[in-house]
């Protein structure tokens, strides 16, 4: 709960695409890399010195200890430099924040989730949990939609996941480029959901991507039958101190980095000045 | 809480005591009509009538501008705590003293900020009764009295002040120099039942806050908000000026000579352009009128553990500082209009 961040090295940059990379960090502190603990859709905040702080979702899975992935798109100041930074680099980083998806009260049922671009990044963290303890979910189903092949983050990790026989997984590019061998699906995201049918009850869908994309997203979900209880979005705000005090993250009455960033679309659809 | 009285010709002699004792905080006056809280320097410049100081006394909790850590390269990281010394602010008026209470709840919602805490655990408070002017709102906003908080809270009489002595702190700044305290004669408490009659009659402004969170939930979309927002300049203002404002900016500077970095927290306004503005370019604050709801939605009805209750102290002094000539009143009567 503090303020002030912790020193961590970069031990391994992986090249996703152009705008995206997977950072791996280490705590320099040995204690604090065995104590740092986190749920899927926390959030910390990345230091780098001098230049300032941001807010990134976890992408590793909870059960993978001893260190911290992000993946990060190449958009802002601290993200460029990140970018930039070799291995053996030295940041900061202070958390986890933020209230991470209801995992516990997700178990014992079915589990929906729908990804939109860089959204598969805390959702990725939320996949890696379910697929450590396969067997307390119930059905489960993946839909995953990016703009173009080029843009499809994981896509090493995707192949695998569309040939497990025990999850419903399914992947679609927005559209394709003529020089490109895509052998896929082509389509927006919401016509993955026709085909990924899950029960409507006993059903958690966890959803995340751009704003566009939950504007269709969701209502898509709503025709669908599900209730706007079981869905639960990621808010995207700009957070400075990532504890409730800054003010900067503050949606209607919440403060998004503690009391979210993840709402179900009820809890949300309640706030002002939601989108 | 027991009750003495301290003659005023004394005031000087106690408030020397105590800052011999403690590092002592008063209001000054420091141009025609204003005031500020400075350090003890003596009596003689000490203010004991005076209303509102320019800025609050959140200044010395959550000062304007703080180093939180400073790390040279990326080797170490050193935080910036030092020790604060045991301190009293003498002259802090009820609504002030209701700002502090808002804001240690503020600071402390669930989690305690270590930079605020560690200067505000070793402040004490001297509370002073005051007269309200044309801006005090302090009697709508329920903020007119108040029974914690303080230490010491002293009610001006003709001859003496009626000293409430609530803590064990104000016990011990008592005990300092305990000939210049006696028990309350009755003739005192009666002009004390007095002036509380005197005070509130001299209340000329009201402003009606029955069922205004409602109200400004129903009015969201009111136009009221458009129309003050061509009169708003957003320079902010009236939040730095406000005893509940909170809000700051979190950034980093380096000395290119040392390669030292220093990460710095300073007072930020939700009035400005960029405050909720993110990477990639997308603004959920960015209109105008929006800005402007959203501090006067913060301020009477809050938020988190605040929420439906006002954080506004009535304290004036956004009001007499808005250059614009907007003032919290006139809003919130257009809101019930």
């Amino acid at each position: 709960m503090s303020i002030v961040p912790q020193i961590a090295i970069l031990v391994e940059k992986r090249y996703l695409d152009v705008q995206h990379s997977l950072f791996r960090f280490v705590f320099d502190d040995g204690d604090r890399r065995k104590s740092f603990s986190f749920s899927p859709g926390q959030f910390v905040m990345l230091s780098i010195f001098g230049v300032g702080e941001a807010p990134i979702s976890i992408t590793s899975g909870p059960d993978e200890k001893g260190f911290i992935d992000l993946c990060v798109r190449k958009a802002g100041r601290v993200t460029g430099v990140l970018h930039g930074l070799e291995e053996n680099a030295r940041v900061g980083i202070r958390g986890p924040y933020g209230n991470g998806y209801p995992v516990e009260a997700m178990e014992g049922g079915n589990l929906l989730i729908v990804a939109g671009g860089l959204g598969i990044a805390p959702l990725r963290s939320l996949i890696r949990y379910v697929l450590y303890r396969r067997e307390r979910f119930g059905e489960v189903g993946i839909g995953y939609g990016a703009r173009d092949p080029e843009s499809v983050l994981f896509y090493g990790e995707m192949q695998n996941l569309l040939a497990r026989t025990d999850i419903k997984c399914m992947l679609s590019v927005d559209s394709v480029p003529e020089s490109s061998r895509w052998q896929g699906q082509v389509g927006r995201v919401t016509q993955l959901l026709d085909k990924i049918t899950m029960p409507l009850e006993g059903t958690s869908v966890a959803v995340c991507g751009p704003p566009v994309f939950y504007k269709f997203v969701l209502d898509k979900l709503l025709r669908l039958g599900y209730s706007k209880g079981s869905i639960y979005m990621s808010l995207e705000r700009r957070m400075e101190c990532g504890l409730g005090k800054c003010g900067h993250c503050v949606v209607g009455h919440k403060y998004t980095c503690i009391d979210g960033p993840i709402f179900t679309y009820w809890d949300a659809i309640n706030l002002p000045e939601i989108f | 809480m027991i009750f003495r009285t301290l003659t005023k010709k004394t005031l000087p002699r106690f408030l020397d005591t105590v800052s011999e004792n403690y590092r002592l905080i008063v209001p000054e006056q420091k141009g025609v009509e204003t005031y500020t809280f400075r350090h003890y320097s003596g009596f003689s410049n000490v203010a004991t009538e005076f209303l509102r100081t320019i800025i609050p006394p959140k200044q010395f909790f959550f000062p304007p501008k703080e180093g939180l850590f400073h790390i040279k390269g990326t080797s170490d990281i050193e935080v910036s705590i030092e020790e604060a010394p045991l301190s009293i602010i003498f002259g802090l008026h009820p609504c002030d003293l209701h700002g502090i209470d808002i804001l240690d709840k503020a600071f402390s919602y669930r989690g305690r900020d270590a930079f605020y805490w560690k200067r505000r655990e070793k402040t004490g408070f001297i509370g002073l009764s005051c007269l309200p002017d044309k801006y005090c709102l302090c009697k709508s906003m329920h903020t007119d009295f108040i029974v914690d908080i303080y230490d010491l809270f002293l009610y001006t009489l003709d001859e003496v002040y009626m000293v409430s002595v609530r803590t064990a702190l104000g016990d011990d700044m008592v005990r300092l120099c305990p000939e210049l305290f006696r028990e309350p004669t009755e003739k005192e408490i009666a002009e004390y039942k007095e002036r509380i009659l005197i005070r509130e009659a001299m209340f000329t402004r009201i402003m009606d806050i029955t069922n205004l969170a409602d109200l400004l939930t129903l009015e969201y979309k009111s136009d009221v908000w458009e129309q003050y927002s061509h009169r708003c300049l957003f320079c902010g203002s009236c939040v730095m000026v406000c005893p509940t404002c909170q809000c700051f900016d979190i950034y980093d500077s380096t000395d290119l000579l040392t390669d030292t970095t220093v990460r710095w927290r300073r007072w930020d306004a939700c009035m400005r352009k960029d405050y909720a503005l993110i990477t990639g370019g997308h603004n959920f604050r960015g209109a105008r009128p929006e800005r402007f709801r959203f501090r006067y939605l913060h301020k009477e009805m809050g938020f988190a553990e605040m929420y439906g209750k006002a954080t506004c102290t009535g304290c004036g002094r956004c009001s007499e500082t808005c250059p614009a000539g907007i003032d919290m009143v006139e809003v919130v009567r257009s809101i019930r209009e």
